[in-house]
């Protein structure tokens, strides 16, 4: 985009309104020894120094300085140090938002325990309120406003999916439902590109005798407030959920394979709402593992130990900071106990996929992500993997990706399929 | 040197310099303390408590994937840690600096022997020096370094090498090295609460901030 047509003092005020105590206590504690750089999958692929994490908080580091210390005042004012420029949130909206996926790794290996992934998710939020959201998300999200969900999936196409299931699989999607006991929200980039997670999550669902429905009034998770760093935005699109969940009186949401959908109603409303949500918000990796230890739903064991080995992808939204590492497992080593293998890393210092925040979604970001995704193939090589499972869409879709960039013969699969198929009726 | 530069800056400098410090870091802490701080309404997955002890191992003895990302910068990271060990043996070791400390608080301890100060100005001092190569050539590091912090290094310096010559009798008068040590330490004193050489504070506030939120969500 052209710094020509940002508006680079909306960034600094938002920045400015953001610091609080928090935010303040991190910038004044960062020494810029760029250990963080280590854990970035950007960098060590990449070697460029600019995708050093710390790097890409330089604007909030500038805003604060200038802002809110003495020196940094005194700078500014004898002009030592220029105010952030149009060309700086042009720049920095390329490092951001194509060589960040704010996956957070960083953030667990600072040595002040400086939170440096959450800093830049703030720095993103001031480069969008400076109009310089990448094209690719900036229509996305008008998608998202206009039609219903990113990728311009209409109620019509929904009622598709919804109407497939039942012509084709003979499953029926109630809709809906006042009393039900569990919303499900489905995402666009699921149900686009895994049709079949409807069937799968539906039977799931149904052999656990719960009371669920859906709406198409509440049809999509996807959120791209939540990508772009739209606080509003973020509320208005998890409103859509939260409204039809608090009419039809349930006493959950569940969210299917995505990772910042799930986020963003979990983690995020309690605190645009300042208290908590009337409802629990779960995701289907959590509520599958609860359903097989109540003995809900019945499996069938080492079902998938086929001679493969197959080894499990700890998502960034799901497992990293959602804290989910143990309920996938579980799971897999009942379905595959002779095949389950761990990569190396795993739980919370997963690497990430590469595609999240956004990234997959940018096309100028392609050749930065199939770099990023070199690590997750030395680490499915090293494990000797043929299947890797996950519980996000979008790291199934960036593994897809880069399986057939790299001209790899490996599998990427959703756990809540395995679950579905391995079902005893 | 003059022996009334000396004086003034043992005496009512010395005393300047530490009380701006008290107050220059009290007003640091407060001023990020009262900028406000938001509850977290998310629900917990994890506990706090836990987080909080996760954290405490992680920085003592990390995970072997925490150490693999350490061991990519593990010269720097030691240096690092190996400047500190030994800036603190100095100052509350050193047996002229424990009667300082006497003088301030009202009570001693006893301090260790010279041979063992000196060892730790000696790796306090290579330390910073292996930190002032590494920003040099490191290419995150040239990047990221900024004007102030080689100011910070250059200040830091000054009292551990000004000591460290005031004991070995190195090129000047003692007379005049003792001055030069007390006046650097003065500077240091009131250069601290100006600079990022405050770090110190801050880190504890995030200590507990990240221990607690990253163990409430699970994290940790």
């Amino acid at each position: 985009m052209s710094p020509a047509t940002v508006d680079e003092k909306k960034a600094v005020d938002l920045f400015i309104k953001t610091v609080g105590g928090e935010i303040a206590a991190e910038l004044e504690a960062c020494m810029h020894c760029g250990v963080c750089a280590e854990a970035c999958q950007f960098y060590i692929t990449t070697g460029k120094p600019e995708y050093a994490p710390v790097w890409k908080v330089e604007l909030l580091r500038k805003a604060y300085e200038q802002n809110f210390t003495i020196i940094g005042k005194l700078k500014a004012m004898l002009g030592l140090e220029k105010p952030i420029s149009k060309e700086e949130i042009a720049h920095w909206s390329v490092l951001d938002f194509q060589a960040c996926t704010v996956c957070r790794r960083c953030s667990l290996v600072c040595p002040m325990s400086i939170d440096v992934g959450g800093l830049i998710a703030k720095v993103r939020a001031g480069l969008t309120a400076a109009g310089a959201t990448p094209p690719d998300l900036v229509a996305m999200t008008d998608k998202q406003i206009n039609v219903g969900s990113p990728n311009g999936a209409t109620e019509d196409d929904w009622r598709a999916w919804f109407e497939w299931a039942e012509r084709e699989r003979g499953i029926k999607i109630p809709q809906d439902v006042k009393g039900a006991d569990t919303l499900v929200v489905f995402t666009m980039l699921e149900l686009g590109s895994f049709r079949e997670n409807l069937v799968y999550v539906a039977r799931i669902l149904n052999a656990a005798g719960e009371k669920w429905t859906v709406s198409l009034r509440a049809r999509d998770a996807f959120n791209m407030g939540k990508v772009i760093g739209d606080k509003k935005l973020e509320k208005r699109f998890a409103e859509r959920i939260i409204n039809v969940a608090k009419e039809l009186g349930v006493k959950r949401v569940l969210i299917t394979e995505c990772g910042h959908g799930y986020a963003a109603l979990r983690e995020d409303m309690p605190n645009i709402y300042g208290g908590p949500l009337p409802f629990e918000v779960i995701h289907i990796t959590e509520l599958m593992n609860r359903f097989f230890k109540q003995g809900r739903i019945k499996l069938r064991k080492g079902v998938f130990d086929n001679g493969h080995r197959i080894t499990f992808h700890d998502s960034c939204k799901i497992q990293r900071t959602g804290g989910l590492f143990d309920e996938p497992r579980e799971l897999l080593k009942f379905l595959a106990p002779n095949s389950f293998v761990e990569m190396n890393p795993n739980r919370d210092m997963t690497i990430c996929c590469g595609g999240g925040g956004g990234v997959r979604a940018i096309k100028d970001a392609y050749p930065l992500r199939m770099s990023a995704f070199k690590l997750k193939v030395e680490q499915v090589e090293e494990a000797q993997a043929d299947t890797v499972v996950m519980t996000c869409s979008n790291c199934r879709l960036q593994f897809m990706d880069g399986f057939k960039h790299y001209q790899l013969e490996k599998e990427a699969v959703g756990l809540v399929e395995m679950v579905a198929k391995a079902l005893i009726d | 040197m003059n022996l009334d530069l000396y004086y003034l800056s043992r005496g009512p400098l010395f005393k300047f310099a530490f009380l701006f410090f008290i107050f220059g870091m009290t007003y640091r802490l407060l001023f990020v303390l009262f900028l406000g701080w938001k509850k977290d309404y998310a629900p917990a997955r994890g506990s706090a408590l836990r987080g909080l002890m996760k954290e405490l191992v992680n920085h003592i003895w990390p995970s072997s994937a925490r150490r693999d990302v350490y061991a990519r910068r593990m010269l720097a990271l030691l240096a690092g840690f190996c400047f500190h060990v030994g800036a603190f043996i100095v100052i509350l070791f050193q047996p002229a600096h424990v009667k300082v400390w006497g003088e301030i608080l009202g009570f001693e301890w006893p301090s260790f022997p010279m041979g063992v100060v000196d060892f730790g100005a000696s790796v306090a001092i290579t330390s910073l020096l292996v930190i002032v190569v590494n920003q040099l050539t490191h290419p995150v590091r040239k990047l990221t370094t900024t004007p102030s912090q080689w100011v910070n290094i250059f200040f830091a310096l000054l009292p551990l090498l000004t000591g460290w010559m005031t004991y070995h009798h190195l090129w000047l008068p003692y007379q005049t090295l003792l001055t030069l040590h007390m006046l650097a330490v003065d500077w240091l004193l009131i250069w601290m609460p100006l600079s990022k050489l405050s770090h110190v504070l801050y880190f504890v506030i995030n200590f507990f901030n990240h221990g607690i939120k990253f163990g409430k969500m699970g994290t940790l």
